[in-house]
């Protein structure tokens, strides 16, 4: 009983945190079920790939009712990040527990630096836009009351890099919004908001992709991966809604700080 | 348009995550009271054997592989739409989608 409101516990902090970011949360479960729960690493990436389906799923209504989300531009990203996502899970259920706990530790160090390094880029200007594009789209910006209309641009660069975002979310059981957003803000020139909301959008897909190779291995147990879902669930409810509130920056800070500690810990657990 | 898009789409993630949630939280309920029996991995054929015996990792299971669908029902409302709209670059991105996520389900089961 104590281990599974532990676990709740743990899986909506996650899902809160998730949804605030846009990066669907694993990137709290794994290390969390894995350094504090002591949950075997395959176990901890099929049950968070199951809390990241969640948190998207819980997520995403909220911004898609409030247009947030740019659904063509989601479709477009979403072919080779499912590529890659397959290919990310074929390759973590053939590997072993600590090289996979090895390579984490990588990925959360670099996320930890890039995400303390990026810039707020509200103040972006959207000057020229084509209302033809396909993928144009607006919304109302939260904080100032705004119009904002945008047109994503250089999609076939950002279709290539989405590739990595599917397999780092295959292989890690994370929602990859972590290489998602930064994609579509950074290249796509999209702004930090609806990047966010359509990586949330998004991230259920990708986990879909690889989910059923984590199941169907048994690396998904129903008495760990649910109970996270569920606390992942009301937490991501929960994001979602101080989502509109907050100014992503400061919360990005708080998320980089965790992560670096995360990678120590799993680094250190790695090589134990 | 996307304003219909986006109901849609929402439609089908509430579709999924509301029964996904219903049974989740059975599972859980039932999984506190009777711990010992939530361990067992169920392959997917067999997931809706132990709903009649209140087992709690079918209920539990059974959530999980609804919650993993929710996505991919949110996705073919999308592709609905975008057709209805003759969106016909919107509707083949999305059935690509869905085609990669079906390869995935057949390779599990390998």
């Amino acid at each position: 009983v104590e281990f599974t409101l532990a676990l709740l516990g743990i899986a909506f902090v996650a899902g809160g945190f998730g949804a605030l970011l846009g990066v669907g949360g694993g990137f709290i479960v794994v290390p969390a079920l894995s350094l504090l729960l002591g949950v075997p690493m395959h176990e901890a990436i099929g049950s968070s790939i199951t809390a990241v389906i969640a948190t998207s799923s819980a997520g995403a209504t909220s911004y898609l009712k409030r247009n947030y989300v740019n659904v063509r531009a989601g479709m477009l990203l979403e072919v080779p990040t499912a590529i890659g996502a397959v290919a990310g899970g074929l390759a973590a259920v053939s590997v072993s527990g600590k090289f996979l706990q090895g390579l984490f530790a990588v990925v959360l160090l670099y996320i930890s630096y890039t995400m303390a390094r990026s810039r707020d880029s509200d103040a972006q200007v959207y000057a020229e836009i084509e209302s033809e594009s396909w993928m144009a789209a607006s919304f109302n910006e939260p904080t100032t009351q705004t119009e904002v209309s945008y047109v994503p641009l250089r999609a076939p660069l950002a279709m290539g890099v989405s590739i990595l975002a599917g397999a780092v979310s295959g292989m890690f059981g994370v929602g990859g919004g972590i290489v998602k957003v930064p994609v579509m803000a950074a290249i796509m020139s999209m702004p930090v908001r609806a990047a966010m909301a359509t990586s949330t959008y998004m991230i259920g897909l990708t986990g879909a992709a690889s989910a059923f190779i984590y199941y169907s291995h048994g690396f998904a147990p129903p008495a760990i991966a649910g109970p996270t879902a569920i606390g992942v669930l009301v937490g991501a409810r929960v994001g979602s809604k101080v989502f509109r509130r907050v100014k992503p920056k400061a919360l990005v800070l708080l998320f980089s700080a965790l992560m670096f500690f995360s990678a120590v810990k799993m680094a250190l657990e790695a090589v134990r | 348009v996307n304003e219909r898009l986006h109901k849609c789409i929402r439609a089908g993630l509430l579709i999924g995550v509301i029964p996904a949630s219903v049974l989740l939280a059975t599972g859980v309920a039932l999984h506190i009271l009777k711990p010992e029996s939530s361990t067992v991995h169920i392959p997917l054929p067999g997931v809706l054997r132990g709903i009649p015996r209140m087992e709690p990792a079918s209920f539990l299971s059974l959530g999980i592989l609804c919650l993993y669908l929710t996505p991919v029902l949110a996705a073919l409302a999308g592709a609905a739409v975008f057709a209805q709209q003759r969106d016909w670059r919107g509707a083949a991105l999305t059935l690509a989608v869905l085609s990669i996520i079906a390869l995935s389900i057949c390779l599990s089961q390998r």
